[in-house]
């Protein structure tokens, strides 16, 4: 068998203490008769629950300790106008949307959130700036299940399902208007969506069939890059930006719990959630981020919340 | 103990939020939850303190599977009872996605 010198042209280092963590470092801890390393991973834990469960809402967020949703379809079948905010430990009831609706694009922060379209071809728009909603310019195609990326004064929202039929459209929004911008290149909806309004993903999603693609936007066109592992419809949930980006849960198309990780380059599947969902939202970045709400199955409302943490930390790999 | 459990235990216990699941116990077993608050885990000593933990209620493989299939029934027959009048099944589908379909837990 090669030795570790064969592989790597260098002795792993024998030190008394753990050394400064750097990833990927490997060494052999004297004191302990340990061989050691750092890397990190990322792993799922349950958040505070939601206080009223629903599938298809609206939501988003800065982080995984100040997130939203609003909207949805709720556990007696009626449409949700509640609207909640999380603090990573628990949700907060706030003031309720002023359109109740399923599967519409939810953007930006708890203290300015958007909420845009919805089932029934929905156009309206709505704002939250952290106390109450105000009703925003209508977009110029009513929608739903898109994907969205951005905030509420830069938002992009993409694709979709619209007169019958998956759409392939895009709509950037300033603040104050909706206007068309490049197309993505493979029509769809259900996809999962994340980033910035010049740099975003639109995620798997259904054509007819489930789709692996996924394209990235520059600010002015879509570019297809490295297919997912698995594709998934049914709203799954993707947080992060172009750079690293974490894509979990929908429907494959039963409720799925895989999560996949993107760093740039490829998609790596990484520990699954605890359990799968569709329709659910999410919030946060790569290495601390939030699944909630949901359902599994269908139409068994979820008041969950999952958290995403990937940490760094040093790993006995060997005994002496 | 159930004596069909091979590699795993169930449980049955409803997701209580923040401290339910933690990432120590991520890390050190698999869980899977299921509908019916369904939960299905190494049957290793890490987890069933984790079901003692959280007061879980130790189900055999069969009980828990009876569990599960009578969620997802009851969600199929939900499914084929929401229609909308004049509605394609393609649009069906894109309303309320796809039909719940069976689940076998490990």
């Amino acid at each position: 068998m090669a030795t570790y010198k064969q592989l790597k042209g260098i002795n792993v280092q024998s030190l008394d203490a753990d050394p400064t963590a750097i990833e990927g470092d490997v060494w052999y801890n004297s004191s302990i008769g340990k061989l050691k390393m750092y890397q990190s991973s990322g792993s799922w834990a349950t958040g505070g629950n939601i206080n009223t469960a629903r599938q298809e809402g609206g939501g988003n967020g800065a982080s995984q300790t100040a997130a939203w949703i609003a909207a949805g379809y709720k556990a007696d079948t009626n449409l949700s106008l509640d609207n909640e905010h999380y603090d990573g430990t628990s949700w907060t009831e706030q003031g309720n949307i002023n359109t109740g609706r399923k599967t519409p694009s939810g953007l930006g922060t708890n203290t300015a959130s958007l909420v845009a379209g919805g089932e029934g071809d929905l156009a309206i728009s709505e704002e939250f700036n952290g106390s109450a909603w105000a009703e925003g310019n209508n977009m110029n195609q009513g929608r739903s299940i898109s994907s969205f990326a951005g905030t509420q004064t830069a938002g992009l929202i993409a694709g979709g399902w619209s007169e019958d039929a998956y759409q392939e459209e895009v709509e950037a929004y300033d603040g104050t208007s909706w206007s068309e911008v490049g197309d993505i290149n493979t029509t769809r909806g259900n996809a999962a969506g994340c980033g910035i309004q010049t740099a975003a993903l639109m995620i798997s999603g259904a054509t007819a069939p489930l789709t692996v693609n996924v394209e990235q936007y520059d600010g002015s066109s879509w570019t297809e890059i490295a297919n997912v592992n698995t594709a998934r419809t049914s709203v799954p949930v993707g947080f992060g930006t172009t750079a690293a980006a974490i894509f979990c849960a929908g429907g494959t198309p039963s409720p799925s719990a895989l999560t996949e990780d993107w760093d740039g380059t490829s998609w790596t599947e990484v520990a699954d959630l605890p359990a799968g969902y569709r329709f659910s939202q999410g919030a946060g970045t790569a290495t601390a981020g939030l699944r909630f709400a949901g359902a599994n199955p269908t139409p068994a409302q979820s008041n969950v919340t999952d958290e995403w943490t990937v940490a760094t930390g040093a790993e006995t790999i060997a005994f002496d | 103990m159930a004596n069909d459990k091979g590699f795993f235990n169930y449980w049955v216990v409803a997701n209580s939020g923040k401290g339910f699941i933690t990432h120590v116990d991520s890390r050190k077993f698999w869980i899977g939850g299921y509908p019916g608050n369904v939960w299905v885990c190494d049957d290793i000593p890490e987890s069933r303190d984790w079901g003692a933990r959280n007061s879980a209620t130790s189900k055999t493989k069969s009980e828990a599977q009876t569990i599960v299939t009578g969620v997802v029934d009851d969600a199929k027959d939900a499914w084929d009872d929401n229609n909308v009048d004049g509605e394609s099944a393609a649009e069906k589908i894109a309303r309320l996605g796809i039909k719940p379909t069976d689940i076998t837990i490990p």
